[in-house]
């Protein structure tokens, strides 16, 4: 993530607004000088030296530093890091995703884990083992035994253990090891001088050897960073848990069955919340959403299948260049991961009817060998210009010309399914073509497929669409090219951030140039069909947005503003760029406002926490009172809320 | 007030209370900008300008289901963090932290912020019976009441993860405790409550007190049953798509303004501190100090 003045100013709120304001106030310290020890920490922020160790103490236990120690050095240098404190913001949506998953019992354990921070398991056991006796002797105290109902989510410390080692089989917790904490910079350090001291004592000498150095380093760097993922590999050596997913169809635990197959976990180990692998699986129903969108429902819940399968392995959404490059080659290929069309099925709901969403057409209009055509490779990553102009391909058959016009319905393309295909315009998308193969065998009867056959046509309506969501990458092997569907969905989230901002000429102006490249200011009205005054202040209002740029170039040695040519062009990184800024400043903005509606409310929110008042608000404050209270209420939801929407847009935009 | 002996008008700004305007206003000296010589009379054109074009302002959709839990989710996890030993909270709302003089020069405006305000409210200083019921504000996070893997953490910082030497209270079994917080109460669930809470009241007052307990337990039943329907787990967990649909939980608007109608005879108790300063309103007060008097009753 890019530090600039803004993320900084929003990670310091929001750790004030979640863990207060002291840790606040030195991380936001931490980003202005870097880099610092605690003796620079007090200097500059001429405070304690017990309170910044406090403030310290706080921020290491909710994972939100880094921390190098020298050997012998009597100081450690700390480092704030940013994307975990980012993250916070996203908890709640974290919480949502693996109660829905994995069941709210392990929704209370990720929830007091993302509360606790780095945890010993022990601990963990023992603070749930306390809560279970509190609730077994109030059940003692209570009249009626049998019908007293407890809300213990976590009913037994064989659940719980139960519960964690499913999460971490999910990676979504891993073990905190003594690398941990190393800041990225200071690993590759470490590990360089390792790969040094070790292979090259006489220096990296010639290009043969230079690349067996960066391969020496990328695998060391490997080995470090898949060290908190031991704890999972060991319980997949169990072969009880692969047994026990097949058996519960990687559904809900409960609690109750198989508990005795879990291994004990040790409790000296110390465990956390691994945010990049809850990222993984958020763009997993970020995608599934996309794709409903384009298809309809059932296709997506074939696509939510697809995508289970293959990111079970994939544990960040981002490839590091240094690490990655190096280790997924073997013989040139790069190594890929794919899922069978027989995995899918076995997974996939009988409840799910599959025969819905499939749409029919006739025969001469289909390809059948386009729509089932094979792609082993990945296509090359294209600029925008080029996909733009490749678009349609799979279907080249029927359209060829009407293409940039067609471009606008590229998002609104969603009908509800069981229309899909009867009007001849889904074309563009190439859906035809895999419907019409239905046909293909027999022309008028209507046939009753096989499950295994919808479930393929699902999956090649998925392959054929132009937001490379599947590639059909081997006879019944289907595969995901993350980095380009996520391009893809960039771009419209994008274009409807344009629109929404400049309406739809803007986009369309956005469009066109983004097609065309750089385009001189005379050329355009022309290109643009619109009236140069129109054009000129559609285009400055675009460019006050970020959203395209101009570039002068003179045309004489001598420059003279008449005579230049004024070249507009619209670029996708620095639109994005922009957008995120603004993103962040409007999340700011939200707790800022947050603050100040608390300031005018200070004095009703003392009340209401004053500890006779908490939860009888309605019996104990005066009318006007509890009105301002559910006011407040009702804002601070509201602008929470809009904090979570600005953040699924940056989520996509950065981290997907 | 500087503007009473030049101005001639009380309170010295605006020309509130002083000689009828017609619409127009003199401006005060102090209040012209320096460009303007204050010595000629200036007078501004003090009718409401045009009102501003129709605008069409964009309104964001209503939160779908999925967005409510999170939302929700959120707001738990925030309470609960607020609730943790670990919290610490000193918010300087007096001193800038937000209105116009937010920015700071040096750190040391900034720690100001911070810092313990030396200043006795003569309301507040009087000890009073509610004052055992509030919560202090932590400035130090309370380390000594849980434990920490201490091999994580720097050497430096062990000893204060002990607790601190003048808080040496160290207890036997120090645990992570489970924090006892689970919901976080919005405006709705308010809404709900005060329905409920009408409804009991009815049936104090009226003769079919047993009817109307009825009513209102089945209605916080159907209520809780509709809060269960929207949780979608279960065996049809992980049901990523139809979680979006949109929140459709009607809400029974009408019975909520009866209710209001009652509380509205309720509200007028003998002692209102706001009635007692309503012959004062139109003084020349700055009635700031009522606002804090509002706080304890």
């Amino acid at each position: 993530m890019n530090v600039t003045k803004t993320v900084a100013e929003l990670c310091a709120l929001i750790i004030d607004e979640m863990y207060g304001e002291l840790p606040s106030r030195i991380f936001s310290m931490l980003l202005t000088r870097g880099r610092s020890t605690i003796l620079d920490l007090e200097q500059s922020m001429e405070m304690t030296r017990s309170k910044i160790r406090h403030g310290l103490a706080v921020l290491q236990q909710y994972n939100l530093l880094y921390w190098h120690l020298d050997p012998g050095a009597q100081h450690a240098f700390y480092e704030a890091n940013v994307e975990n404190a980012y993250y916070l913001i996203r908890a709640g949506k974290i919480l949502e995703m693996v109660e829905t998953s994995y069941g709210p019992p392990a929704k209370d354990v990720m929830q007091n884990l993302l509360l606790s921070g780095q945890t010993r398991i022990g601990d963990l056991v023992v603070a749930y083992q306390e809560r279970i006796e509190q609730d077994n002797k109030q059940k003692a105290a209570s009249p009626d035994e049998e019908s007293y109902k407890s809300n213990l989510l976590v009913k037994s410390t064989g659940q719980l253990n139960s519960v964690i080692c499913r999460l971490v089989e999910a990676e979504l917790i891993d073990l905190v090891t003594a690398d941990t904490f190393e800041s990225p910079d200071d690993i590759l350090k470490k590990v360089e001088k390792e790969v040094n001291d070790k292979h090259f004592y006489g220096g990296v000498r010639g290009t043969k050897a230079k690349i067996e150095y960066q391969e020496k380093l990328a695998e060391r760097l490997r080995e470090v960073r898949s060290e908190p993922k031991s704890l999972k590999r060991k319980l997949e050596q169990n072969g009880s848990s692969a047994k026990r997913r097949k058996l519960l169809g990687g559904g809900m635990t409960n609690g109750l069955v198989e508990d005795e197959m879990d291994p004990a976990l040790d409790p000296q180990q110390v465990i956390r919340v691994n945010y990049e692998k809850c990222t993984v699986d958020l763009r997993n129903r970020r995608l599934v959403q996309y794709a409903s969108d384009l298809f309809g429902d059932t296709t997506s819940y074939v696509y939510a299948q697809l995508l289970r399968h293959l990111t079970k392995d994939i544990s960040r959404c981002r490839l590091d260049p240094l690490v990655d490059h190096y280790g997924e080659k073997e013989d040139g290929v790069p190594a890929q991961k794919f899922v069978t069309t027989a995995e899918i099925l076995d997974s996939l709901k009988t409840a799910i009817d599959l025969s819905v969403g499939l749409g029919k057409t006739t025969r001469k209009m289909l390809s059948k060998k386009a729509a089932t055509a094979i792609h082993p490779r990945p296509p090359m990553m294209k600029s925008l210009i080029q996909e733009a102009e490749v678009q349609g391909d799979a279907s080249s058959d029927e359209e060829d010309d009407a293409e940039t016009t067609d471009d606008e319905d590229y998002d609104g393309d969603y009908k509800p399914p069981p229309l899909k295909g009867v009007n001849g315009n889904h074309g563009t998308n190439g859906v035809n073509g895999v419907n019409g193969s239905a046909r293909a065998d027999d022309k008028d009867q209507e046939i009753v497929w096989d499950r295994p056959n919808q479930l393929r046509q699902h999956l090649l309506i998925l392959a054929e669409s132009n937001q490379h969501l599947v590639r059909h990458c081997g006879i019944d092997e289907w595969t995901v090219d993350f980095e380009l569907v996520m391009a893809s969905m960039r771009v419209s989230e994008l274009d409807t951030v344009i629109e929404q901002t400049t309406g739809p000429k803007g986009l369309r102006l956005a469009r066109i140039l983004r097609a065309r490249g750089k385009l001189d200011e005379k050329a355009l009205p022309t290109i643009a069909m619109m009236q140069k005054a129109e054009l000129q202040r559609k285009l400055l209002e675009m460019q006050s947005a970020g959203f395209v740029h101009v570039q002068e170039v003179p045309r004489e040695p001598k420059a003279d503003v008449k005579k230049s040519f004024f070249l507009w062009y619209s670029d996708l990184d620095k639109t994005r760029d922009r957008v995120l800024d603004t993103s962040y400043r409007t999340m700011m903005h939200c707790i800022q406002v947050l603050e100040a509606l608390r300031h005018k409310d200070r004095d009703v929110l003392s009340t209401t926490r004053r500890s006779d008042v908490k939860g009888k608000e309605e019996e104990m404050l005066r009318q006007e009172y509890f009105q301002r209270y559910k006011r407040f209420l009702q804002s601070e939801k509201m602008l929470f809320s809009q904090i979570m929407r600005v953040d699924d847009l940056v989520a996509i935009l950065r981290d997907f | 007030m500087s503007g009473r002996g030049r101005g001639g008008f009380r309170g010295g700004r605006g020309g509130r209370g002083g000689r009828p305007t017609n619409g127009t206003r003199t401006l005060g000296r102090d209040d012209a900008p320096f460009q303007i010589d204050a010595d000629v009379d200036v007078v501004l054109d003090g009718k409401p300008s045009e009102l501003f074009p129709p605008y069409d302002v964009p309104k964001a959709p209503n939160l779908t289901k999925k967005e409510e839990k999170q939302v929700q989710n959120f707001l738990v996890f925030r309470e609960q963090c607020h609730d943790s030993p670990l919290y610490t909270e000193a918010r300087a709302w007096n001193k800038g932290t937000t209105g116009a003089n937010k920015r700071t020069y040096g750190q040391e405006q900034i720690n100001k912020r911070y810092q313990e305000e030396n200043f006795v409210d003569p309301f507040t200083a009087v000890p009073m019976y509610t004052q055992q019921f509030l919560v202090a504000p932590r400035t130090l996070p309370d380390l000594s009441s849980r434990p920490f893997a201490k091999e994580f953490f720097p050497p430096e910082l062990h000893s204060t993860l002990d607790g601190t030497s003048s808080n040496k209270r160290r207890k036997l079994g120090k645990s992570l405790g489970l924090s006892n917080i689970t919901s976080y109460k919005t405006a709705e669930d308010l809404d709900l409550e005060q329905l409920a809470a009408g409804m009991l009241l009815d049936a104090s007052t009226e003769e079919g007190a047993q009817d109307s307990l009825k009513k209102a337990l089945e209605f916080v039943k159907n209520a809780e049953e509709a809060g269960e329907d929207g949780v979608l787990y279960g065996d049809e967990d992980d049901d990523w798509v139809k979680n979006n649909g949109d929140n459709e939980d009607g809400e029974g608007g009408e019975g909520q303004e009866e209710v209001e109608d009652e509380y509205d005879d309720e509200s007028e108790d003998d002692y209102n501190a706001e009635q007692y300063f309503d012959g004062n309103q139109d003084d020349d007060f700055d009635d700031e100090g009522v606002d804090d008097g509002d706080a304890y009753f």
